[in-house]
């Protein structure tokens, strides 16, 4: 706490028109408003001189007659100051951080897309999370805008048009400059890795430009997940926000849960059970197990090497039974509530689940041999997608990726949540850089959580595993932030005194570590795309978070074809020139 | 940790993968044989009509508006349910304060017809006896 | 002329091949399905696969060269098949045979890897055309040791005829025993021609979809999987009959026996290889290829060489 006093205490003397408006909530929490045309200065001072270096995300709300924006800032020993400006709705604009932080336009054209703010200086790109033939003006987060307006919109343009009928092979157009291209050549060949890939697990764009077989420029398009949650989020209450924000993502729903929940419980100033914090910790370092199993096969796979995915997998299934047992469901575990957890450990399911993790030792060691001495797998995976440590600190990379650079950031570290301050673990870097590095820093971790659970299991304190939760919450707001498997996971909330959330902003860690997949394939082969991509841990269902559903009713087989032949119809598509071999 | 140098035999599997051969395989023959789940598995919702006192705790609480609750008769309610909607969460289970709701393990409830996802409780009859399950044809 | 048709259809033509290269399908599914503690396809599956295939909708693209697309499945097939009848099953005599038609098997066990590049190629589609460039890129990696390996064993037999080449080892038996080096080299550079983990480069599932049979689909599909089955059959008897040419008896029953365990056990090791290596890159194949197989080709050439120069004169 002392340390927080004393950043505040430095702002107010440097600059004193700042005298009390500086808020502590907690230890490592400050909350700061200023007005637009000052922002700057404090924005130069806390990253230059008071070490406030990494940026969180960028919260925008609609308040009435202006539009909020919140830039979470954080800093390497874990304090978080929350920075608050307004800007008015009629012709206001922000002028863009990108010469500060290069890795923070995503978050800047999000803001753009959902709620219409124009910030100043950002350079042209694709939109993000809406779909291209999104119409302009609809904007999903302002309060008021109601899905079914968008069905009385006229003129929606269908998407795609002008890709259907390019040559294909060699284009000479390009439609947005990508990071690091580059002249135009004659024997430019432009692939599109996406939406639908068997490389992807997830549905995501990346526009390849080829040279042969070397990757001369690439294009990322995000949003094909986007489902809207944090417009559903503000429509229910806290109750049922616990189940929504777990679906965000199935392999860290945890992660997501608890990352909100404490959040809530901070606002309500609910004091958590040890018991109920030791087992949150025991659940999210089983999924940690699960998730870091689950990325070892898929590298594997990418690579063809599918031996590994199939054993891989056959001892997640280890971890799966386990959180069977404990939570009642695989995935989506449903533990969480307000004020606690929902089911207890019993002695009879600790014992089998140090059986568990004694066997699942035993098999991680030899995946650490074999990843330490098959030269196959070496060869495909060192040298590929090098990331330098200044590239990771610039770009704002999180999680095992940017461990692997050598930049030791984990939130278990630096700003302890749950149990993990009474835990002894060592965070695992490794100097690397590249994709082999990222292997060799999730196989060490797993270990660590291995012994992590062993030490939650004897530690396990007595007590009631939750507390009682007021239906409605307290007015504030408070961010929280978790060590998901891939990352660093941000959540904001913000309450109004009723029983449903005013604003619930998330940032999932797979968004920050896309910025680094344009650098680190710059100049590499065609073959390496999959398998750096995988080495980020994609997630993109946590990246993206809108889909308009409209219930056409049920339609038949005969039906559905009937309707892809009039929609590519509409699309000028002349069924009369397609030849049918039979 | 470092990769070893030079050029190690490749192949490092090889021993393990030749020992899986005289193991009895991992996976089973579904749907010939079929994996139990653990008994606190959230499988779909049962409804013991004796206990409903009517107090949509249930219906406020959950997540997807999959669970409803009708009055039928004096102190009487009937319980629809669409698995569709429903996310297998419990919440509703969590919250009824007369535990009138179960969750059982049963997990294999696909259908081809949407309209067989929605399931009947019905509410007890007038007259002392069991309660009896319109089934959708979700068994 | 009667007895022409039977060769080309039942025996050892496309029946008996296809049947063959069904059941090596599966023993090479199943194996690898065990070898990964996994349960793996019941007996027919392979079967069923071509039979559903046969059943599917075909979808030509709409540039791709109509002729050229259909074509190219049945000229692998036929090519393949073509070479085996100048391959010894049993006994020291093929069925057809004259001097020099190891060179025409091998030159015939290119056509597939030629019509696997031009159905890529006039398919017209990004992927197709990629994956048609690395299976010639790959072809002048693993062809050059494949070819000094083959020959290498010819040497020591003096004649360039499979059939006198399993006459002379049969006539001089343990001979076989000095081109274990070859035999090496060669199932190494079966594994690129077959284009099978580590060397499946053209096929890539996971970065360039299908390769050069991304457009295919039914019954054209379901030719080329023919087609690389029986190249499998084919590309194994070879290997079995120039380097594994003991227990070729005149008994067709036995012969036959033998035959099978020999391609089996070849085809065991393909489906080993196939588990326990992680794919290559292009670049890296050639480079492993011309560094380290070739010259051990070479060196089994001069071995065979200096064998016949002075001890077995």
């Amino acid at each position: 706490m002392s340390q927080s006093i004393e950043i505040k205490t430095e702002l107010e003397n440097k600059f004193d028109w700042l005298k009390d408006q500086v808020r502590i909530t907690r230890e490592n929490r400050l909350w700061l408003d200023v007005p637009a045309d000052k922002f700057f200065i404090i924005f130069d001072y806390l990253i230059s001189l008071a070490g406030f270096k990494e940026l969180c995300t960028i919260t925008g709300t609609d308040e009435g007659d202006n539009y909020g924006l919140m830039y979470h800032l954080a800093r390497t020993d874990g304090k978080v100051l929350n920075l608050k400006t307004m800007v008015p709705k009629e012709g206001g604009s922000m002028k863009s951080i990108i010469s500060y932080f290069p890795g923070g336009t995503i978050y800047e054209r999000e803001i753009n897309d959902l709620l219409g703010v124009k910030f100043e200086g950002l350079p042209p790109g694709r939109r993000y999370p809406l779909p291209d033939n999104w119409p302009e003006g609809e904007h999903p987060l302002r309060k008021g805008w109601e899905p079914t307006k968008l069905s009385k919109v006229e003129g929606i343009k269908e998407a795609g048009e002008e890709r259907l009928n390019m040559p294909i092979g060699i284009r000479s157009e390009i439609s947005q400059p990508t990071d690091f291209s580059l002249i135009r050549r004659r024997d430019d060949v432009q692939i599109s890795i996406g939406p639908q890939h068997p490389a992807l697990k997830e549905p995501e764009s990346f526009n390849v430009t080829l040279q042969g077989e070397k990757i001369s420029g690439i294009e990322i398009k995000l949003g094909y997940n986007h489902r809207g949650i944090e417009k559903a989020c503000e429509q229910r209450s806290y109750i049922q926000d616990v189940y929504l924000v777990e679906r965000i993502c199935g392999i860290c729903s945890h992660t997501h849960s608890t990352c909100f929940v404490q959040a809530v419980e901070e606002i309500a100033g609910l004091q958590l059970p040890k018991r109920a914090a030791y087992i949150r910790t025991l659940v999210g370092e089983l999924e940690r197990v699960h998730s870091h199993l689950l990325w070892l096969g898929v590298a594997g796979h990418e690579v063809g090497f599918d031996t590994l995915l199939m054993y891989t997998w056959r001892d997640r299934e280890i971890v799966m039974d386990i959180l069977a047992m404990l939570t009642g469901n695989r995935v989506n575990y449903g533990i969480n509530q307000v004020g606690g957890v929902r089911r207890d450990v019993t002695p009879e399911q600790a014992a089998d689940i140090l059986k568990a993790v004694d066997k699942l030792e035993e098999q991680t060691k030899y995946y650490i041999e074999v990843a330490t001495e098959e030269q196959t797998l070496i060869q495909r995976l060192s040298g590929v997608g090098k990331l330098s440590k200044e590239d990771v600190i610039k770009l704002g990379t999180v999680g095992p990726t940017g461990r692997a650079s050598g930049v030791e950031r984990d939130i278990r570290r630096t700003d302890p949540y749950a149990a993990y301050g009474e835990l002894d673990f060592k965070v695992i870097t490794s100097d690397q850089c590249d994709v082999y590095g990222r292997a060799v820093v999730r196989l060490l971790e797993l270990l660590e959580s291995y012994s992590m659970i062993r030490q939650v299991l004897k530690k396990l304190p007595d007590g009631p595993i939750s507390v009682r939760a007021p239906r409605r919450i307290p007015v504030g707001e408070a961010i929280s932030r978790y060590e998901a498997p891939r990352g660093e996971d941000v959540h904001y909330v913000k309450s109004n005194g009723t029983e449903n959330p005013e604003r619930v902003k998330v940032r999932a860690p797979t968004l920050a570590n896309l910025q680094s997949v344009t650098k680190m394939l710059e100049d590499r082969y065609l073959a390496d795309l999959p398998i750096v991509i995988a080495a980020i841990d994609p997630c993109f269902s946590c990246t993206d978070r809108l889909i308009k559903v409209e219930d056409k009713g049920l339609m038949t087989w005969e039906e559905i074809r009937q309707y892809g032949i009039e929609w590519y119809k509409k699309q000028g598509v002349d069924f009369k020139n397609v030849k049918r071999v039979i | 940790m470092t990769k070893k140098k030079g050029w190690i035999r490749p192949g490092k599997m090889i021993e393990f993968v030749l020992q899986s051969l005289l193991k009895k395989p991992a996976t089973v023959n579904y749907p010939f044989t079929k994996m139990p789940m653990p008994d606190k598995f959230r499988g779909k919702l049962k409804y013991d009509a004796e206990k409903c006192i009517g107090c949509m705790l249930c219906v406020k609480d959950c997540p997807s508006g999959a669970i409803k609750i009708k009055k039928v008769g004096e102190k009487r309610f009937e319980c629809d349910i669409d698995l569709g909607k429903c996310v297998y969460c419990a919440q509703c289970v969590d919250s009824c304060p007369k535990k009138a709701l179960l969750a059982t393990t049963e997990f294999e409830l696909a259908q081809i017809d949407r309209n067989k996802l929605k399931v009947i409780f019905d509410a007890p009859p007038e007259t002392p006896g069991g309660t009896q399950q319109k089934a959708g044809g979700s068994e | 002329m009667l007895n022409a048709l039977f060769n080309i259809i039942i025996f050892p033509g496309f029946l008996f091949l296809s049947i063959l290269g069904l059941v090596a399908e599966f023993v090479d599914r199943k194996l690898y399905a065990r070898l990964q503690n996994r349960v793996g396809p019941p007996f027919f599956q392979p079967l069923a696969d071509f039979l559903k295939l046969l059943g599917k909708e075909e979808v030509v693209p709409e540039e791709a060269d109509i002729r050229m697309f259909n074509l190219a499945p049945v000229f692998a097939l036929a090519a393949t098949v073509v070479a085996y009848l100048y391959i010894p099953l049993w006994g020291t005599k093929a069925l057809f045979y004259f001097d020099a038609d190891l060179i025409v098997v091998l030159y015939l066990l290119m056509i597939p890897t030629l019509t696997f590049f031009l159905g890529g190629w006039y398919s017209r589609s990004l992927f197709s055309t990629i994956g048609a460039i690395r299976s010639i890129t790959q072809l002048f990696a693993y062809e050059i040791p494949l070819f000094i390996s083959l020959l290498a064993p010819a040497i020591l037999a003096n004649s360039w005829s499979l059939s006198s080449i399993t006459a002379y080892y049969t006539a001089h038996p343990w001979f076989w025993l000095f081109n274990l080096l070859g035999f090496g080299v060669a199932l190494i550079a079966l594994l690129g021609k077959l284009e099978r983990v580590p060397f499946d480069i053209p096929e890539a599932e996971t970065e360039i979809v299908a390769g050069s049979f991304t457009e295919y689909s039914g019954r054209l599909l379901a030719y080329f999987r023919m087609a690389i089955d029986i190249e499998v059959i084919v590309g194994a008897s070879l290997l079995a009959a120039v380097f594994l040419p003991f227990f070729l008896m005149a008994n067709p029953v036995l012969g036959f026996l033998f035959y099978l365990i020999k391609i089996f056990f070849i085809i065991a090791l393909l489906a080993l290889a196939r588990t326990v290596f992680a794919r290559l890159r292009i670049d890296q194949m050639i480079e492993f290829c011309w560094k380290y197989v070739a010259p051990v080709a070479f060196l089994q050439v001069l071995i065979n060489l200096i064998l016949k120069g002075s001890i077995l004169r």
